[in-house]
């Protein structure tokens, strides 16, 4: 096959589709035509039929324009069969960039989808929540087939749907790995178990630790409907604050024994707690209190500008005491690793041994011991119970004698509490500089975008997945040190998706 | 005090008016920076000072449109400079070929200005793609995802350094290529001046026109302003894309040789975005102008307060006795305009500018005039009632 034919073979399939989608609906047959066959029926079927089959495709939708009401999953089949076959012609063919087509199918199928099938729905006049989803993930994970699935029915999408559509869309991502990467560690048999095990593990160690962030975060916004941008800053205080305790306890008391002491970096947690509690506090009091009194305008303008501007103080103010130079506590713990035993299932199939890193371990254990406590705190306490009230109905929780200015306070401080114990647990771990909160801002932002805004199990769950995919991310890049750099980038792609898909969130309330 | 600045406002008033001291001070203030280089005592430094000064009145102007008139908090402006900046850069250094578009640019086929305009592009282009994606949502998620996405973007020119030179930064292809640097550094100066008055007027150009009016309605009530008939998300779309554009193109142009002679990806840290954001608030962020003399300001006054020397009254001495008392202030003046920023957001929401500004432009009287209508009004509306009674 010459090179101008391989291309246009490359082209053909798109080509036709466009073709069918400017035509089809300007040129049916009006008296052909069921009433209940709209715009979107024809471009849809202009697209699939001229994708599969080129003018044929074309043609048999132009003579019955009813069938693609009809379209049923063996036509799905069938259609998915001849692209498949297309396909298979492109990638066996040594002089055509198959690379480009097999990872170029996905994406361009999940937009073809996502375009046509929502449009369907409100068609249909059915219920459309997660068509969007539905069609974006189908399209990426079984490509036209999901036309067949969801056409003729129109199907109400239950989180079923999704979690198989995704998985599937997953191992799809999986097998491009496989094929294209085949030396890559993720991969690569038959260490890829322990290798993706090993990955994931330190992606839940430390997503932990992200989860007690975000939910700092969360709940701030849940409460008060303020996204606090001094988040970070906050983080990045409360680790040096643990610092500046360790180093002058760890003074103090060898002076006092004569013996070199070292204060462990666990009683730097409690200190920057309760330090950047009453920061917050006052804060709140200063300069978020107006806000919900009715003296400011636009308010929401405001609460991000007057939080980013407190995160500026902070920052600058930091840096000119601390200095940019990195800074690190000793040790949690002196065991340097864990390890898990290798688990074997079947001769080839097994994984392990898995080790984690002793501090980042005890790390994830003071994260999910103090993400209980808050939970015991929210759910039991009449305190907890109350601020959960507010952030349900200020009005209605005013009434029932909770002070709504007291509760805007709290959950301020408390949430900034958060982010300041996130940061003394973190700063034995990573080299601490006043910079080092604008990385972990961000992907708190991810976190608590992906598991709903102001939703505490959403901050949760989402943390561990930001923290696995970004492992993951950084792990099975083909380039390691541009994997490890580009760490921010597998969260941010999320981000995208889910404004793009479902701006809600995973747990978010319905309300954008 | 107050009686003798009242006796000051009706002589104004009845002399030349308001409006027309207004326009003989622009005049005047155009004037002076016209002059100022051929200052032969000024020094090439303070020329600089005033060169970046410019630079980041453009900066913090075009965020005041974006966050002030439209109401969209983007904490991308910086990137979006850098991207300008880095795309003009690697045109004019490795060219690009678009093989099915049949175009193929070289380095050698193409101009500094040509790279310029493509780097504007470019800035455009992303700023179309994530305006596309977040202005649809409320304003909290693009001010979330300009965060992650400038943080991004600077992580990336950072890892990249085989095509940019990392933490080295970028050489840019020289606008101006003048081997005097007294000279050089003349030009580079009216250059950027000539940037500013440029940006300013075509965003005033935005904010003046219909779009500018569809912008502030929106700020204010977007549900009513679609209620209305105004496209919400186009001119949302449409002012972030403008925005970002310029500022593109004023990175593209400041770094290549005029403000500065190469891009580095420390630029594009948030700590910067901050303070463009801090410049903006200070001077006023509802008023471009506000927001561009705000940044010309404090870029000043942070530069001349690097060392802050207290001459000690009546003989005292310090502890080395010498008569002043000399503080490097580092990164504490940083600090203090974080405290002025946060206080002037509180309590002068408008800017420390603002009163300024609107006892020239005289709408301070006609806020009068409606308080004062408004408040007999009520007085009118009170009497009617008890009058029902």
């Amino acid at each position: 096959m010459n090179e101008s034919f391989a291309t246009w073979l490359l082209l053909a399939g798109p080509l036709w589709a466009a073709i069918g989608l400017y035509f089809l609906p300007r040129m049916a047959p009006k008296r052909k035509r069921d009433s209940a066959v709209s715009e979107h029926d024809l471009q849809a079927a202009g697209v699939v039929g001229g994708f599969a089959l080129g003018p044929v495709g074309i043609g048999l939708f132009y003579l019955a324009p009813n069938l693609i009401r009809r379209f049923t999953l063996a036509a799905g089949i069938t259609i998915a069969v001849f692209i498949a076959a297309q396909a298979l012609v492109r990638v066996s063919d040594p002089n055509l960039p198959s690379a480009l087509w097999l990872i170029l199918a996905g994406p361009l199928w999940a937009g073809i989808a996502s375009y046509f099938i929502p449009r369907r729905y409100r068609d249909a006049e059915a219920i459309d929540t997660n068509a969007l989803t539905a069609a974006a993930l189908g399209g990426f994970a079984i490509g036209p087939l999901i036309f067949g699935l969801t056409w003729k029915h129109t199907p109400r999408i239950s989180r079923e749907w999704i979690i198989v559509l995704g998985s599937l869309g997953a191992w799809q991502i999986y097998t491009l790995f496989a094929i294209h990467n085949a030396t890559n560690p993720c991969v690569a048999a038959p260490f890829h178990l322990t290798y993706l095990t090993q990955q994931t593990a330190n992606g839940v160690v430390i997503g932990s630790i992200y989860s007690l962030m975000a939910v700092g975060l969360t709940l701030i916004y849940s409460v008060q409907g303020v996204v606090s941008f001094a988040h970070g800053q906050l983080y990045m205080v409360g680790g040096y604050f643990s610092f500046y305790f360790l180093l002058h306890a760890g003074n103090i008391l060898s002076e006092l024994t004569g013996a070199e002491v070292s204060v462990n970096p666990i009683w730097g947690i409690p200190v920057a707690a309760v330090i950047v509690f009453i920061m917050g506090a006052v804060f709140e009091r200063i300069f978020l209190k107006p806000m919900h009194e009715g003296l400011i305008e636009r308010v929401s303008e405001y609460a991000i500008l007057i939080t980013f501007g407190f995160g500026f103080f902070l920052e600058y103010t930091t840096l000119a005491i601390a200095g940019p130079f990195p800074q690190r506590t000793n040790r949690f713990i002196e065991i340097r690793r864990f390890t898990l035993p290798r688990t074997q299932i079947t001769d080839d199939f097994f994984f392990g041994p898995i080790h984690i890193i002793g501090d980042r371990a005890f790390a994830m254990v003071v994260g999910i011991v103090l993400i209980f406590a808050l939970l015991y705190f929210l759910q039991r306490s009449w305190t907890g119970r109350a601020l959960r009230a507010t952030s349900q109905d200020r009005q209605a929780a005013a009434v029932t004698g909770i002070n709504p200015t007291n509760m805007n306070t709290l959950s301020f401080a408390l949430g900034s509490m958060l982010a300041a114990m996130s940061g003394a647990a973190l700063i034995p771990i990573f080299n601490w500089v006043p910079w080092v909160g604008a990385e972990m801002v961000g992907r708190s932002y991810v976190i608590v975008v992906l598991g709903g805004l102001g939703s505490v199990p959403g901050a949760l769950a989402g943390g561990v997945i930001v923290g696995i995919v970004e492992a993951l991310g950084a792990g099975c890049h083909p380039d390691p040190s541009r994997g490890a750099a580009y760490k921010e980038a597998f969260a941010l792609v999320i981000f995208a998706l889910v404004l793009l898909l479902k701006p809600t969130g995973l747990f978010g309330r319905e309300h954008n | 005090m107050m009686a003798l600045f009242r006796r000051f406002e009706t002589a104004i008033d009845n002399g030349i008016g308001r409006r027309r001291l207004s326009y003989l001070l622009i005049a005047l203030i155009i004037a002076f920076f016209l002059w100022f280089p051929n200052d032969t005592s000024q020094s090439n430094y303070a020329k600089t000072v005033f060169i970046s000064g410019f630079f980041y009145a453009i900066m913090s102007s075009s965020w005041a449109l974006l966050a002030g008139i439209a109401g969209q908090f983007s904490f991308g402006h910086m990137a979006f400079m850098g991207i300008g900046a880095y795309v003009a850069g690697l045109i004019a250094r490795d060219g690009i070929t678009f093989a099915l578009l049949g175009i193929n640019i070289t380095p050698e086929s193409i101009s500094a200005i040509g790279s310029i305009i493509i780097g504007t592009i470019a800035a455009g282009a992303v700023g179309l793609v994530i305006g596309w994606l977040l202005l649809r949502l409320r304003a909290a998620y693009l001010a979330l995802f300009t965060i992650a996405f400038s943080e991004l973007f600077r992580i990336m020119m950072l890892t990249e350094y085989d095509y940019t030179g990392g933490s080295n930064g970028l050489s840019l292809r020289p606008l101006l290529q003048i081997a005097d640097v007294n000279v050089a550094r003349q030009v580079e100066y009216y250059l950027m001046f000539a940037l500013l008055i440029v940006c300013l007027l075509g965003l005033y150009w935005v904010a003046n026109s219909p779009i500018g009016l569809f912008l502030r309605a929106m700020r204010e009530d977007e549900d009513a302003a679609s209620a209305l008939g105004v496209n919400v998300v186009r001119y949302k779309i449409l002012v972030f894309v403008f925005t970002s554009m310029i500022v593109g193109c004023a990175g593209a142009i400041f770094y290549s040789d005029v403000g500065s002679e190469r891009i580095i990806p420390e630029q594009l840290e948030i700590l910067q975005m901050s303070l463009i954001i801090a410049y903006a608030v200070i001077g006023g962020m509802e008023s471009l102008i506000g927001a561009a003399a705000g940044a010309f300001i404090s870029r000043y006054l942070l530069e001349a307060m690097r060392q802050v020397v207290i001459t000690l009254p009546f003989g005292m001495t310090t502890a080395d006795g010498s008569d002043a008392f000399v503080w490097d202030t580092g990164f504490w003046r940083f600090a203090l305009f974080g405290v002025v920023m946060v206080f002037t957001l509180r309590y002068m929401r408008n800017g420390l500018l603002y009163p300024i500004i609107t006892w020239f432009s005289g709408r301070d009287i006609a806020m009068k005039e409606t308080v004062a209508i408004r408040e007999s009004d009520d007085e009118h509306a009170a009497r009617l009632e008890t009058d029902d009674e």
